[in-house]
């Protein structure tokens, strides 16, 4: 009897484990097919081409601007982490205030970049104060 | 229990096969004068990323790999570049290796934008070619390495090439192709580049 309840109890904490390894799946999905094309599968970037997102300073000091770069793009030279990234962001205009949410938490959870939760809500006014 | 000795065997004999065996001459036969010929990667002429023009006779002596790509490119082009750094670094000490990208954005790519992505990357400016050439010699050779490529494999209807890194021997024959997004196909591709590197050696 001990042994089916521990079991039990194993599977149950399996599935709690697998689940919490994957809170951000659609935000992960959005970032696999939009994002790491350039930014690459772990946020690392690609040398002085693409700046990384992960251990990065940039995307934390613009934090609440980054759903105007992924629906606008970015045409102007950036430094992140002391380097200058000069190449042409293009915009991702498919991407709704959901996707924009989800692909941040994502991003924000995987790469502990200690920012707070953002909502489709808040989302959608941060698209309305792009420059 | 008998058999696990015969079948491990053949499973030895056929992956040893595999493995010395020589790279496949991709390319459409045909005959000229009663001799069988092979369709090879056409003459060439470009500049690249340091204004020098570089031909098909530049390239004579060396093995290269050869691929398609605008510096724009939102989709597939990063992870491909990373491959290829990946390929790049590992045969960086070869003095008959090169690789030429051709920018299918010519109008767009000139050569200060190509140098610029090449300095970016922080690439061997004479080993790795980054080439700007007329629009349609561009996507006719596009279309020669492809379809040499994929004549002895794939179906080409609605397939997608454009993510191929494609090798060429000395004699301009396609001898392998890989997909430049996919890291172990990459890796079975480097595997390729070696063999066939080791192929001039003993000769």
């Amino acid at each position: 009897m001990n042994i089916k309840r521990n079991s039990l109890l194993l599977l149950f904490a399996i599935l709690v484990l697998a689940c919490s390894q994957d809170r951000y799946k659609q935000g992960r999905v959005i970032y696999e097919n939009f994002c790491a094309n350039c930014h690459m599968e772990a946020g690392q970037g690609l040398k002085g081409l693409y700046p990384p997102l992960a251990n990065a300073d940039f995307p934390i000091d613009h934090y609440t601007e980054i759903p105007c770069y992924i629906k606008n793009g970015m045409n102007y030279p950036i430094v992140v982490n002391g380097k200058t990234y000069e190449n042409e962001m293009q915009p991702i205009k498919e991407l709704g205030p959901v996707e924009i949410a989800n692909v941040m938490n994502f991003m924000n959870f995987t790469w502990e970049m200690k920012q707070e939760y953002i909502s489709p809500d808040q989302v959608k006014t941060a698209l309305l104060k792009c420059k | 229990m008998r058999y696990v000795l015969p079948m491990f065997i053949v499973i030895i004999t056929f992956s040893a096969c595999q493995e010395s065996g020589e790279l496949p001459i991709y390319g459409l036969r045909y005959k000229e004068d009663g001799v069988e010929k092979i369709r090879k990667i056409p003459d060439f002429k470009f500049v690249d990323q340091l204004g020098d023009s570089i031909s098909n006779a530049d390239l004579e002596g060396k093995i290269y790999v050869a691929d398609f790509f605008f510096t724009t490119c939102p989709t597939i082009c990063g992870k491909i570049k990373q491959q290829e750094l990946r390929i790049a670094e590992r045969f960086k000490d070869e003095p008959n290796f090169a690789i030429l990208s051709h920018t299918i954005d010519p109008k767009h790519d000139t050569v200060e934008k190509l140098k610029k992505y090449a300095d970016k990357l922080e690439v061997d400016h004479n080993r790795w070619h980054f080439v700007n050439g007329p629009k349609e010699v561009i996507y006719d050779i596009d279309e020669a390495y492809l379809s040499i490529a994929m004549e002895s494999d794939e179906a080409p209807g609605g397939f997608d090439h454009s993510n191929r890194v494609i090798l060429v021997d000395k004699d301009r024959q396609v001898r392998s192709h890989a997909i430049g997004t996919d890291p172990k196909d990459v890796d079975r591709f480097m595997k390729d580049i070696q063999t066939l590197l080791d192929e001039y050696k003993t000769k």
